[in-house]
């Protein structure tokens, strides 16, 4: 066979296939438009039954009968209301979720191969109420997937599981803040019930840096009072972003007993620690500590020195008038740079305000 | 054998290879964009978009005299969906009415504002805050090109994750959420690229996408084709194997700590996209540096850009692109097939070389060839056109397959009007638009090589953004 039979039968192929290939995009556009359109339509009919039926309006069969005729919609449908009501409105779709009876088939999905099922059905079992569900949701925080276990942890927390406080910090104890945040932010979903099981964490001495730093965030999220001293603690820690959480939850707390100890960090080797310590002192209105904001002012760090004016503020006249001081004679540029800065940002600088025109 | 048969062999082999590997982006693509959406969950953007813990972001557009669109592109970026992020708009010496239309539109009131200045920019002369949108600045400074303007505004953005974008660009409303998660998820997520579409053909009322539409010109229609495979499946293919070597100026989101370690943007690029990624790309696969990041392609991360429609300008584009690119490979020449840098040094940046820098030149060498050939009698005309047609229809083929990975998302043609316009596109892309392509790439291959380092000359904006604003206000 010469070249040019091969370059023939190999073009020949690519007709038929690009042929077959635009016949297929063709199809599938046509699939597509009338999917959009059933999806439309299911959902300009059970919309307003499902309102109803959230509102006492319409029976409970009477929306079963609108949902069942397309399940996958009605689940998605039930999601997303599920999704933006409270707490205590969920509870009313239970009985429509459970005559689904998907959570077997989620629950076998959750225990599958593909690690995109698991994720799925993690996500789904959250929502459907069920406590049939929480061995196997409990079972997925130990899954390879870390997005597997995030989710799982996600759904034990909206099934109120407060013994999963534990394993949820001790499994998603992956390393860097952002997930931390993310773990700190799902069992807030529990509320004030995760409180107990938080505190513990925070005195206990069998946990890692991670584990501390996520129930030292959750602590400050939740405002526990009683999470004040175990917190004041953890600020002596070896690990700067346990201090760090620590502090900000303290400032969160809003303890004023507090503030001596978070002082004491100003000088922090960590510049995340002292910009935090720079917010924490004005949020609790820590007006004994002016010079410490002050010097604060000219932190090598820009975070720490934007932190510390915005705290003077924070701090009403008296912090107002020491940033107007600072402007003309402290002893540091920045220092005199960032208090203008702050001052302009507010309004409170007119003298060297210009507008553009 | 004489030299010819020899040069013929050497050509088939070099296109044969590169069409395989498009083959293989296209699989891989097509493979990747799947495992990308199915591995999104039930309301994951919405979570990301009411957390107060997503990370916060600083949005940057360069401009130098975009009096014409600049209040649109501003207006957009205003309004996206994303929790905190900032909005710095960098005027690099601009000489038309852009600060006092912004300081009119925004209510803009002069600022001291200071920033760690990690890399040396030109002189700024101004920092701007709006009074109607506390998240808006406006830096004056003095001229120093696109990327001399974006570190000025590292310099003083705020927050540890930066956007940067074009002056003419409009994002998609949920664009900066779809970016955002790949650093939520993974702490190893260096930089996320998206995808960029023309603008040209849809309906914008001040800053905000009413309808989707295609260009309306034949040289606008053939550069949706071209645009779309390759974002569709290009990119997300060599993303995949560690070789997105170009991530556009028009869509980046990055660390802001990593920007600074790698220097910022050079001002010294004719293309500053293209020579910061591949400086990028070298620091994090530095295998000596063990840094374990990755640049993550989001598929579903949209972005709209304005395109050329008059064939000069698009000349004066292509080939600022074309010399920008060798810039950028002669400047980083040290990756290619240096083991140092893994699959980038090994097979992305030879990739580059050879299939997206110098297959301009190799192809005109093969047109040249089959007229040498057909001349000296070695190759019939009817032979001729059998390689023809089969060159034709392969990029039928790979362009077919970039619609229908685009069919099952929301970038899909709206309708059927415009997907038999995009069809017919496909059909007659390679009957004279490609090789017009070709010849501008040759063009600028020698231009660099002899010494042009200019930025060509300054696009006319259709200004179709702001007409609609102006219409609407």
């Amino acid at each position: 066979m010469n070249l040019i039979t091969i370059a023939l039968t190999s073009a020949i192929v690519l007709t038929f296939l690009s042929v077959l290939l635009l016949i297929v995009i063709i199809g599938l556009r046509i699939f597509t438009d009338r999917s959009l359109d059933h999806e439309s339509n299911f959902r300009k009919r059970a919309l307003p039954v499902l309102k109803g039926f959230l509102a006492g309006d319409a029976s409970a069969d009477v929306t079963l009968a609108i949902l069942a005729k397309d399940p996958y919609r009605a689940l998605q449908l039930l999601m997303e209301e599920s999704d933006s009501l409270g707490e205590g409105g969920r509870d009313k779709l239970r009985p429509l979720f459970a005559s689904f009876s998907v959570v077997k088939k989620e629950i076998s999905l959750l225990k599958g191969n593909l690690w995109q099922n698991r994720l799925h059905a993690a996500v789904r079992l959250g929502y459907f109420g069920d406590d049939a569900a929480l061995p196997a949701l409990m079972t997925a925080l130990r899954d390879d997937v870390v997005a597997v276990r995030f989710a799982a942890a996600r759904s034990l927390c909206q099934l109120s599981c407060t013994e999963a406080v534990e394993p949820i910090i001790r499994s998603l104890d992956v390393p860097g803040e952002v997930s931390q945040r993310r773990v700190a932010e799902i069992l807030f979903i529990l509320g004030a019930r995760a409180n107990e099981v938080i505190l513990e964490i925070l005195k206990s001495a069998s946990y890692n840096d991670a584990s501390l730093s996520i129930a030292a965030r959750v602590a400050g999220l939740l405002r526990d009072k009683l999470a004040a001293p175990p917190l004041q603690n953890l600020l002596t820690h070896q690990v700067p972003n346990v201090r760090l959480n620590a502090v900000r939850s303290l400032a969160s707390i809003g303890d004023h007993a507090t503030i001596p100890s978070i002082a004491s960090l100003s000088g922090d080797s960590s510049w995340e620690v002292r910009s935090s310590v720079m917010a924490a002192l004005g949020r609790l209105h820590a007006r004994a500590q002016i010079p410490l904001l002050l010097q604060g002012l000219s932190d090598q760090e820009w975070w720490v020195r934007h932190n510390a004016g915005a705290s003077l503020i924070q701090l009403g006249d008296q912090g107002i008038k020491a940033l107007r001081n600072a402007v003309e004679h402290h002893v540091d540029a920045y220092g005199r740079d960032v208090s203008r800065q702050i001052l302009q940002q507010q309004g409170l600088l007119p003298a060297t305000t210009e507008s553009r025109s | 054998m004489n030299a010819i048969h020899i040069l013929l062999w050497v050509i088939l082999a070099y296109y044969i290879v590169l069409q395989s590997i498009y083959l293989l982006l296209v699989l891989i693509g097509a493979t990747q964009v799947r495992r990308y959406h199915r591995g999104i969950t039930f309301a994951e953007f919405r979570r990301i978009g009411e957390s107060p813990l997503s990370m916060p972001v600083s949005i940057i557009i360069p401009c130098y005299n975009e009096a014409e669109i600049i209040v649109g592109t501003i207006r957009n970026a205003l309004r996206l969906n994303y929790p905190q992020y900032e909005v710095i708009v960098v005027s690099d010496g601009s000489t038309d009415a852009t600060v006092g239309l912004l300081s009119e539109s925004f209510k803009m009131r002069k600022i001291d504002r200071f920033g760690r200045r990690h890399i040396p920019t030109k002189e700024v002369l101004g920092v701007y805050e709006s009074q109607e949108y506390p998240n808006l600045v406006v830096v004056e400074k003095v001229n120093g090109r696109r990327a001399d303007a974006i570190n000025a505004a590292v310099s003083l953005s705020r927050y540890p994750l930066l956007c940067i974008i074009d002056a003419d660009c409009v994002l998609d409303a949920d664009a900066l959420l779809h970016m955002a998660r790949p650093f939520l998820r993974d702490t190893g997520v260096a930089a996320v690229a998206g995808v960029v579409r023309p603008s040209n053909g849809l309906s914008i009322v001040d800053g905000q996408i009413l309808s989707s539409g295609l260009p309306k010109t034949l040289l606008g229609m053939n550069q949706e084709v071209e645009y779309a495979r390759s974002f569709q499946w290009a990119r997300i293919g060599l993303s995949r194997l560690k070789s997105m070597l170009c991530i556009s100026g028009a869509l980046l989101l990055i660390k802001k700590s990593l920007f600074e370690e790698v220097g910022g943007s050079w001002p010294g690029a004719m293309t500053d996209d293209i020579e910061f990624t591949m400086r990028l790309n070298r620091h994090i696969h530095d295998r000596k540096r063990k840094n374990h990041q990755r640049l993550i392609f989001a598929p579903d991360a949209v972005c709209f850009t304005e395109i050329p429609e008059k064939f000069r300008q698009y000349a004066s584009q292509r080939n600022r692109w074309q010399r920008g690119t060798m810039q950028a490979i002669f400047r980083n020449r040290g990756m290619i097939f240096n083991p140092r840098y893994g699959m980038t040094g090994l097979l992305g940046m030879p990739f580059f070389l050879m299939f997206e820098a110098m297959a301009a030149v190799v192809e005109l060498s093969a047109w040249i060839l089959m007229v040498v050939c057909l001349v000296l009698g070695i190759a019939t005309g009817s032979e001729i056109l059998i390689m023809l047609f089969l060159a034709y229809i392969l990029g039928v083929f790979l362009s077919l397959s970039s619609v229908l990975l685009t069919e099952s998302t929301r970038l899909r043609t709206a309708s059927w009007r415009d997907f038999w316009r995009l069809i017919l596109a496909i059909l007659i892309d390679n009957l004279g638009f490609h090789q017009f392509h070709l010849l501008i790439r040759v063009v600028g291959t020698f231009q660099y090589i002899l010494g042009r380092r200019d930025l060509g000359a300054v696009m006319i904006r259709n200004g179709n953004h702001s007409t609609l604003t102006q219409h609407s206000a």
